[in-house]
């Protein structure tokens, strides 16, 4: 598969905080670049939520910046609307443990992409994680609630692949 | 625009939460609805209101009560209610009969929280939990000498270690460590109600215990027994100061005040150290609660219960510790107690425990679980992963 002009990613954390860790800085600092123009062109989106992920403890490195920068130029810098949530979790309920405290992008970042899979048939909504193993019954991953409501997936890898970026890792 | 969407959405009408979930929050919260108002400043009414279904709450008001109830906002959006509570009903009480307080519920929940993933990956890992099953087949033993001999044994700690600590805090963690290094998980944690020592939860593939940090290290190692001495014959519970000599106190709690006194003060060597003080001329029962205590680095209740058991002692020289000198063994320490100021790293590895991180960083080397699970479990920023990740490393 390859991207193309009607393609949108909807990004969750995890793939970016692997992007910071898995790659050497010269070859992250090239993909964040490209993913900024990615999302300069509407293209790459995520949630408010992410951004919360990314800049916990007053975080600074490089995505955090990124995403700092990139809120600013996505189309909406996403908080869903409660009537999504609510379908997302009524297909996907595992997706918040029941002992949960704090908050997290999941349900989040799958609204989003279904909100935007809604309002255009022609575009090819994917969602961009690497939560792909299932905790069950404690939590079901992302990669699995979007195969239940019905939204494309990728990993990190698929998406490096999708954009034809061949990274330097670690 | 993200700006404008956030106020658009601030703005917008009633929350369409779920009622049924609320009050199932509400209920798994451990506050009574007049307590969850009085925080979250709504009328009881306006709230009962809301569980009710006959009207909804605005996003300021949604946002107050998901705070109060410590849940993350999309919870209120559940289809269904979960079903079953977040953490074991027996832990909602304390063993003194009183209930715990909504912050205890807290505590014990987020507890739990990080229990549940740890047993995930332990079951995930397909790694027979031998030590945890050794643990449970202590409980049937009838005498409480031999059940504490076989937990010094399941402990595997040195004859002589208590000799060897150089102090209380030293002691606590070599007991500490040889408890995680047995698959059970040892948290601690700043718990709110007065004298709550600690509570466990069992669990088939790894049990865990949580301790009240703002007791001594020597009060926290009786506690560290005592929940063992629960764990073994797989009940999960809330134990709060209650007196084990005292007849009110429930017998389990008796019995493992008993056990935990037992473990941390062996009976050959409290018998020689008596007569080793008996040599040095008599004591008053208080002079010698405080030597065995100072001696084996225990609390002086774990050391005035070896002593009652032996007969060594006045059945009264209990109440006595507990009448003068009720802060002893809770002083109620605050932040800066715990010595020189800890980094973020070090107070996770206090608080978490060194086997609890290792085994949700070695999940994550393994490919189960995302870095993202790893700082939201560990509640840690990216720059500090490499270092605990380093002071856990031995384990």
């Amino acid at each position: 598969m390859t991207s193309t002009s009607f393609d949108i990613w909807v990004f969750d954390s995890s793939v970016l905080i692997d992007i910071q860790r898995q790659m050497i800085a010269r070859s992250r600092d090239e993909l964040l670049q490209q993913m900024l123009d990615l999302a300069r062109a509407h293209r790459l989106v995520f949630p408010q939520r992410v951004t919360d992920e990314l800049t916990r403890h007053e975080q600074k490195d490089a995505v955090a910046r990124w995403a700092v920068r990139a809120k600013e130029l996505v189309p909406r810098h996403y908080v869903p609307a409660d009537e999504l949530v609510r379908e997302v979790l009524k297909v996907a309920p595992t997706l918040i443990p029941t002992t949960q405290v704090g908050k997290s992008a999941d349900a989040h970042v799958i609204a989003q992409a279904l909100a935007y899979q809604r309002e255009s048939m022609f575009h090819t909504v994917t969602v961009v994680t690497n939560d792909r193993v299932d905790r069950l019954p404690l939590k079901s991953s992302m990669t699995s609630a979007c195969k239940l409501i019905g939204l494309q997936q990728v990993d990190l890898d698929g998406i490096l692949a999708m954009m034809g970026f061949v990274p330097l890792w670690r | 625009m993200a700006q404008s969407e956030a106020r658009r959405r601030a703005a917008s009408g009633p929350v369409g939460l779920s009622p049924r979930v609320l009050e199932w929050a509400l209920a798994d919260s451990g506050m009574d609805a007049a307590e969850l108002a009085e925080r979250a400043h709504v009328t009881p009414e306006a709230l009962n209101a809301w569980i009710s279904g006959d009207d909804r709450p605005n996003r300021t008001q949604f946002a107050e009560v998901a705070k109060e109830l410590a849940r993350p906002e999309e919870f209120f959006f559940l289809p269904e209610p979960p079903r079953t509570p977040s953490f074991p009903a027996e832990l909602r009480t304390a063993a003194d009969g009183t209930p715990l307080t909504h912050k205890d519920m807290v505590a014990i929940r987020r507890a739990r929280h990080i229990q549940s993933l740890v047993s995930w990956i332990v079951e995930d890992a397909q790694q027979p939990p031998e030590s945890v099953m050794a643990l449970r087949s202590i409980a049937p033993t009838p005498s409480e000498d031999a059940a504490s001999e076989r937990f010094r044994d399941w402990l595997g700690l040195p004859d002589s270690y208590h000799g060897t600590s150089a102090s209380g805090h030293d002691a606590f963690n070599r007991r500490r460590e040889a408890i995680e290094q047995n698959g059970v998980i040892v948290m601690q944690s700043r718990l709110g109600r007065d004298g709550f020592r600690g509570f466990s939860i069992a669990d088939a593939w790894v049990p865990m215990i949580v301790i009240n940090r703002q007791e001594t290290p020597e009060a926290r190692s009786f506690t560290l027994m005592h929940e063992l001495s629960h764990l073994a014959v797989g009940g999960s519970s809330s134990c709060a100061g209650v007196s084990a000599i005292a007849e009110r106190a429930p017998a389990i709690e008796r019995q493992s005040d008993r056990i935990a006194s037992r473990i941390l003060i062996p009976r050959e060597d409290l018998l020689r150290e008596m007569l080793s003080t008996r040599q040095s001329g008599a004591l008053e029962d208080l002079q010698l609660i405080r030597r065995i205590a100072r001696r084996f680095r225990v609390s002086l209740r774990a050391s005035a219960i070896a002593l009652i058991d032996q007969g060594a002692v006045h059945r009264s020289a209990y109440g006595e510790i507990e009448r003068t000198h009720p802060a002893t063994d809770y002083p109620q320490m605050t932040e800066g107690d715990n010595g020189p100021r800890e980094t973020r790293v070090e107070k996770r590895v206090r608080e978490l425990g060194r086997f609890v991180i290792h085994t949700i960083i070695d999940a994550e080397r393994r490919g189960r679980i995302t870095e993202r699970d790893v700082l939201d479990y560990l509640n840690l920023d990216r720059d500090s992963l490499p270092e605990i990740a380093k002071a856990v490393g031995g384990l």
